[in-house]
């Protein structure tokens, strides 16, 4: 979370109604400013994506990066100036999920003017506006069931089921132009959606995405650190052409201080510090089958005209009805012909 | 050439080579209706509580591969497992599963040119003697612990002898399962994803790619702290193994059991004019080459 100053910088005591009034239509305009009202000063690379207007966003950062500024403060700002509206945060746990309510419930209290609580759980917040935020568990079943949301966040999206994202997340979209959403994790290895929206090409039309790392590499011998000149706008552009950011290449203000980075290093080794501090999609090390030989066996595999006929002649749906994937796949075997 | 005592099995016939000295006992089976590598190799995993039952077919396609003229190595047969067709079902009966693995062994492409390998870990018999009665011949798989692999044979008394007589025909031998630890199956399938055997069809429906590549990728080896041995197993409990399940059986086969029964280098140079199927095919033919030098040639097939 960003810094807090010692008093809000906007205290509303004592202004008149029309300074009020122009101070919420300023803070409904600019979310930046809002989250600035409540004492708290975003950092350059958070004020790049909440004052963004990109409905699509895929925010790749370092750890203890700021995220959770852009978790809670975007779907409360909906919630306060959106009456009316559904605003989902998406975590892979149910403690994830409770931690980012609890990071909503701070921004909320922080602010005198948020609409008041109808209801208020571990998990949901109703608002008297008639907006709504909800934190959801990222199961098939949990994320099920939730209609035109006008926000939804996916926390630790890397960590979130594919599954998940397509069969229950994506369709929210329908017919919901409004609805921004943002995805936001560190990264878990070269799989999942989360990966796909950062890193493939036809993505970089979707998303508009960012990449927040820490200012230093491991040396390739792994034992030390090489800083990067953190305010070296050439380079932060260069890498950003380089890698198809379209939102930007950030230094994580947090993570600047050399002694501390080094103990990150030596501690946690140079294959997790490039993943979980320089943000590189690496292969998990215990992984059994590298990338590019899983990558080798699809590339040289040949398109193969054979038993499509004798596919044909089996019934793909199981006998009692079927469920989860495994129906999905017979449909999309059915579709295909086979 | 080797002397031979010709065992006869429910549905299959094995051969125990006789050397010189040698105990009955100690003979090793070998199993001549059922060519070791066949032209095709279904493989299935059954459903087990939230798993998916799967059925792949892989064709298994030897590739000429020139030899190093300068390293006076020769010409070398590769034979690569494409996988053609998938199948994946959950909540799904046994009696239809058995079914539709039975539709699809029948397709004149396959008939008669496959081996059917099934996992039967947590499943027991039951299912194995469904597919019998459906005339099939499954060879069943079991998982284990520990390392290394054991095939685990029935011994009957049959064709008028005593189990352990060593006279011609005399007993009954059937392979009842091969049982392998998780560990020997992981270290075939890392050699053959190692060589680049393994080919996924582009023709499969892109959902099953995906799910194959996330398995792949999701499949990791867990060093027990307290232990010191790896667990191969999905990197979590949401994330299935079934499709990984079906490629590490398939890897064995190749990589493990067939050489260990002798198939290269007796079988194959038993039958002098056998020329291996998939002879003719693009592959091969583009070279203008013939496969028989290769055939003929123990070393030469990997």
């Amino acid at each position: 979370m960003a810094t807090m100053t010692t008093a809000s910088r906007y205290d509303i005591q004592g202004d008149s109604p029309e300074a009020v009034y122009s101070r919420e239509v300023i803070h409904a305009m600019s979310r930046g400013r809002w989250i600035q009202s409540l004492g708290f000063e975003p950092y350059f690379w958070q004020w790049q994506v909440i004052e963004s207007r990109s409905k699509r966003k895929a925010i790749l950062g370092a750890r203890q990066g700021g995220k959770s500024t852009i978790v809670a403060g975007i779907p409360c700002h909906t919630a306060k100036y959106t009456p009316g509206s559904l605003s989902l945060i998406f975590a892979p746990t149910e403690n994830q999920a409770i931690d980012d309510m609890g990071k909503v419930k701070v921004f909320a209290a922080h602010d005198k003017t948020f609409p008041s609580t109808l209801r208020n759980s571990e998990l949901r917040m109703e608002l008297d506006n008639g907006s709504v935020i909800q934190v959801v568990v990222a199961s098939d079943v949990g994320a099920r069931g939730k209609s035109h949301p006008r926000c939804i966040v996916i926390d630790e999206a890397s960590r979130v089921e594919d599954i998940v994202y397509q069969s229950a997340i994506r369709p929210m979209l329908n017919s919901n132009p409004e609805c921004e959403m943002i995805l936001i994790s560190t990264p878990f290895g070269k799989q999942g959606f989360f990966w796909r929206a950062m890193e493939a090409p036809e993505s970089a039309r979707i998303w508009t995405r960012y990449k927040v790392v820490a200012p230093f590499v491991p040396t390739d011998d792994g034992f030390d650190l090489v800083r990067i000149n953190r305010v070296d706008h050439k380079y932060m552009t260069r890498k950003a052409k380089e890698e198809r950011l379209t939102g930007g290449y950030y230094f994580s203000p947090r993570s600047g201080i050399y002694e501390e980075q080094l103990e990150n290093l030596i501690e946690i080794g140079p294959e997790l510090y490039r993943q979980e501090f320089c943000c590189q999609f690496v292969e998990p090390e215990d992984m059994v089958f590298t990338y590019q030989q899983i990558d080798q066996a699809f590339s040289s595999g040949r398109k193969v005209a054979g038993l499509a006929d004798s596919a044909k002649m089996i019934d793909t749906v199981a006998e009692d009805g079927g469920s989860g994937i495994g129906e999905e796949l017979d449909r999309r075997l059915q579709d295909a012909g086979l | 050439m080797q002397d031979f005592d010709q065992q006869a099995g429910q549905g299959r016939v094995l051969l125990f080579p006789r050397q010189g000295g040698q105990k009955a006992a100690e003979y090793r089976p070998v199993d001549v209706t059922s060519p070791a590598i066949t032209e095709y190799v279904v493989v299935c995993d059954l459903a087990k509580d939230q798993d998916a039952a799967i059925i792949q077919i892989y064709h298994i396609t030897p590739e000429l591969v020139p030899g190093v003229k300068e390293l006076n190595r020769p010409d070398r047969v590769i034979r690569y497992a494409d996988l053609v067709y998938c199948r994946k079902t959950t909540k799904e009966s046994y009696t239809h599963f058995v079914a539709s693995l039975c539709t699809l062994c029948s397709d004149p492409k396959i008939l008669g040119k496959y081996t059917l390998l099934t996992d039967v870990t947590g499943v027991g018999a039951a299912v194995v003697e469904m597919m019998q009665q459906q005339g099939l011949a499954p060879i069943p798989i079991s998982f284990s612990s520990g390392s290394g692999w054991r095939p685990v044979y029935s011994v009957a008394s049959g064709f008028g002898g005593g189990g352990s007589s060593r006279a011609f025909g005399s007993r009954l031998a059937q392979l009842d399962k091969i049982v392998v630890s998780k560990e020997e199956m992981t270290s075939a399938a890392i050699i053959i994803m190692q060589q680049q055997r393994l080919r996924i069809s582009r023709s499969l429906p892109q959902i099953l790619q995906d799910d194959i590549r996330k398995q792949l990728l999701k499949f990791t080896g867990k060093v027990n702290e307290r232990t010191k041995k790896v667990a191969y197993e999905n990197l979590t409990d949401q994330d299935h193994d079934d499709q990984v399940v079906c490629i590490l059986m398939l890897a064995f086969w190749l990589v493990r059991y067939v050489p260990s029964m002798g198939e290269v280098n007796d079988h194959a140079v038993e039958r002098d004019n056998a020329i291996p199927w998939g002879i003719g095919e693009e592959g091969v033919m583009e070279r203008g080459r013939t496969v028989k030098a290769g055939w003929s040639d123990p070393h030469a097939f990997v």
